[in-house]
């Protein structure tokens, strides 16, 4: 069990080197520099203050050595005790400096540090993200199970056909829709979202978010139920006279969850990317706006740092529901 | 036992008599059968025939400007002020530079098709490939090639597209069909992973089975074994990933370009492909508080699309996996 954990963080190591370096491949060859532009005024940077800023941040160094610097570590002689000293990269939590605050700001203090009061961007991304997940979860296996018990009767054609359609139309679709309906024609929110109040904007967000992912929990909760429903044991507990339940919960239900299990890691892997667009159709502050934000303005280790992070998060989910599969069923052993 | 087989083959039994059926007529028999299916491959029909016949359908060009008739709502509001109201000559309304609504809705079906088609024909090629190649040689190569899969996968989709997007936007290859040579190729590179784990699958447990042991034991090439044998039992499954991946790449292509890394908007009368819903939907959402109908009809066809797809893949997964039911 441990050997398996461990074998599996450092399958993380390449896996991250190697998204890191085709982000950094891509940034590369992308035209246009970041310091090619004053920020405030929008024209061509003096060529000298350009150069400064270049040396500043290491663009002038050779490729390889900007990126490990990035990833990794470099060496750099320290400004006072003239001696040199390692400074750490991505692979010790610095995610370097955004060249949009020309160095004054690191990336990790962009995203997790909260600015003049307002709660940081990974406070909106994660809240909102967790909202879905419950969502998701929440009315998706209930709903699902339902359905399931019901079979062939109207609710579970209700509920099959409602989550079929919802999950088909995705979160894209659903935000439009849901900000057509409650926004635009009854008038419930404002499509310019007040975050002073503690509730109301973040509704429609995180419903588009998480009514998408609900209808196919939903979908494969039912399926895994009705599954589980046919098995000799649900007999055999219907038989001896359990109480329905009981049969209900301790047998069908428990046993139906390793699939949602399964689908939870891909699932929460598209509620943080699929936030994405949520967040710019509802306007949150979240990581998903300093990422399209960061790519416009071609801030590399800001571009370079979010894809790592992203990435870092997806391959921890996937490895927190692999373990969670000996949880929900002892037979399966890892290792 | 001699003979009971001597009167099935004088064929006094009715089932013998039987023309023999293919999966594939079988199939089709039950997938017609089913009603949701049915009326998700006559609604793709009647969009496929509106983005051939675009130029006969459309009564506007959908690049042309009509200065102040703008944002103008659907033909059967009539708010009593003539400046705000619908008109007869645009009825589903125009957008904020006074474009028809309608004959924009006609040709972005035609882009957002291709979109869905082109990427799914590449992803087809290049994942079945490889899950083929994977499934069959085993040992290093399938561990390589899966080791690719996984750092592919691992690799965030919509942040790779983004990245890519800005990266090559302002390049000839990045303005090439109004961006959308970049969107194709973009998508087909993240979109590959799931079909080759799906025909690498399908093959490791076909490749077990008798018959492809028989095929080899006669000493049927490679190559037939792979593409005559394991490919065409391996299809069903890869038939009903495509039904679900032509909507997920219209989708894709919407939500680029709503971050603003997608198609360009086109002013050019005589392109082909000027606007996908996509564009319309970006459009549309800019434009919601003056006219929520510009966003209101583009978000009804894509609806409309999804649903239509996604009951075809629902009603082929049941007509060609019968086990199912």
């Amino acid at each position: 069990m441990t050997a398996y954990v461990i074998r599996r963080i450092l399958w993380f190591i390449p896996v991250l080197t190697i998204v890191g370096l085709i982000t950094f491949t891509i940034a590369q060859l992308t035209p246009g520099g970041p310091f090619d532009r004053n920020p405030e005024e929008g024209r061509r940077m003096n060529p000298g203050t350009e150069r400064v800023l270049r040396a500043r941040f290491g663009l002038d160094l050779p490729q390889w050595r900007q990126f490990t610097r990035y990833m990794f570590f470099d060496i750099e002689k320290d400004a006072k005790t003239k001696e040199d000293k390692i400074v750490w990269g991505a692979i010790g939590g610095n995610l370097g400096p955004t060249y949009k605050s020309q160095g004054r700001r690191t990336v990790q203090q962009e995203i997790f540090g909260s600015s003049g009061g307002n709660p940081s961007s990974f406070y909106y991304s994660a809240r909102l993200g967790l909202q879905a997940f419950l969502i998701a979860l929440g009315l998706g296996i209930p709903l699902g199970v339902l359905a399931a018990l019901k079979q062939n009767t109207w609710i579970d054609y209700l509920v099959l056909f409602t989550a079929t359609a919802i999950y088909s139309l995705s979160s894209l679709v659903l935000s439009f829709i849901l900000l057509l309906l409650f926004s635009s024609y009854l008038g419930w929110f404002t499509i310019i979202p007040d975050w002073d109040d503690p509730i109301r904007p973040w509704i429609l967000p995180s419903m588009a978010l998480g009514l998408a992912s609900m209808g196919y929990v939903a979908r494969v909760a039912r399926a895994s139920v009705l599954e589980v429903k046919r098995q000799d044991y649900v007999r055999t507990a219907q038989a001896k006279g359990l109480a329905d339940m009981a049969v209900v919960w301790k047998h069908i239900v428990k046993n139906a969850m390793l699939p949602i299990v399964t689908i939870s890691g891909p699932l929460f892997a598209g509620l943080l990317t699929g936030s994405l667009f949520v967040e710019r159709v509802f306007l949150v502050p979240g990581i998903g706006n300093d990422f399209v934000t960061a790519v416009g303005a071609r801030d590399y280790s800001m571009i370079l740092g979010l894809t790592l992070l992203y990435c870092f998060a997806l391959t921890i989910a996937s490895l927190v529901v692999d373990l969670l599969y000996g949880v929900v069923d002892p037979r399966i052993s890892l290792a | 036992m001699a003979t009971s087989a001597g009167t099935l083959t004088r064929g006094r039994l009715p089932q013998a008599e039987r023309k023999p059926r293919s999966l594939w007529s079988d199939a089709w028999k039950r997938l017609t059968r089913n009603k949701a299916a049915v009326l998700g491959i006559v609604f793709i029909v009647l969009m496929i025939l509106v983005a051939i016949f675009a130029d006969l359908l459309a009564q506007h060009n959908p690049v042309q400007q009509n200065a102040g008739i703008s944002l103008r709502p659907p033909v059967w509001v009539q708010t009593g002020n003539p400046a705000t109201s619908g008109l007869s000559e645009y009825p589903l309304g125009t957008d904020s530079l006074g474009r028809d609504m309608l004959s924009r809705l006609i040709f972005g079906a035609r882009v957002s098709l291709i979109v869905g088609l082109i990427p799914t024909t590449i992803v087809v090629v290049i994942g079945v490939t490889f899950g083929l190649i994977a499934g069959y040689a085993g040992g290093w190569i399938d561990n390589l090639m899966m080791r690719i899969v996984d750092i592919v996968t691992a690799f965030p989709d919509l942040l790779f597209l983004i990245t890519v997007g800005v990266a090559f936007r302002d390049t000839p290859f990045g303005q090439a069909f109004n961006g959308l040579l970049l969107i194709f190729v973009a998508l087909a590179i993240v979109g590959w992973t799931g079909l080759t784990r799906l025909v690498r699958g399908q093959v490791l447990s076909l490749k077990q089975k008798e018959f492809i042991e028989a095929a080899r034991t006669v000493g049927v090439s490679r190559r037939s074994i792979l593409f005559k044998h394991l490919l065409p039992n391996a299809m069903a499954p890869v038939i009903v990933a495509i039904s679900f991946a032509i909507p997920a790449f219209i989708l894709a292509e919407a939500v680029l370009t709503i971050i603003g890394v997608g198609m360009r908007p086109s002013v050019n009368p005589d392109n082909p492909f000027p606007t996908s819903w996509g564009v319309l939907m970006s459009d549309g959402f800019a434009s919601i508080n003056s006219n929520p109908w510009a966003l209101f009809f583009p978000v009804l066809l894509v609806s409309g699309t999804m649903l239509a797809f996604t009951s075809l893949g629902d009603g082929l997964r049941d007509a060609l996996d019968p086990r199912d039911n």
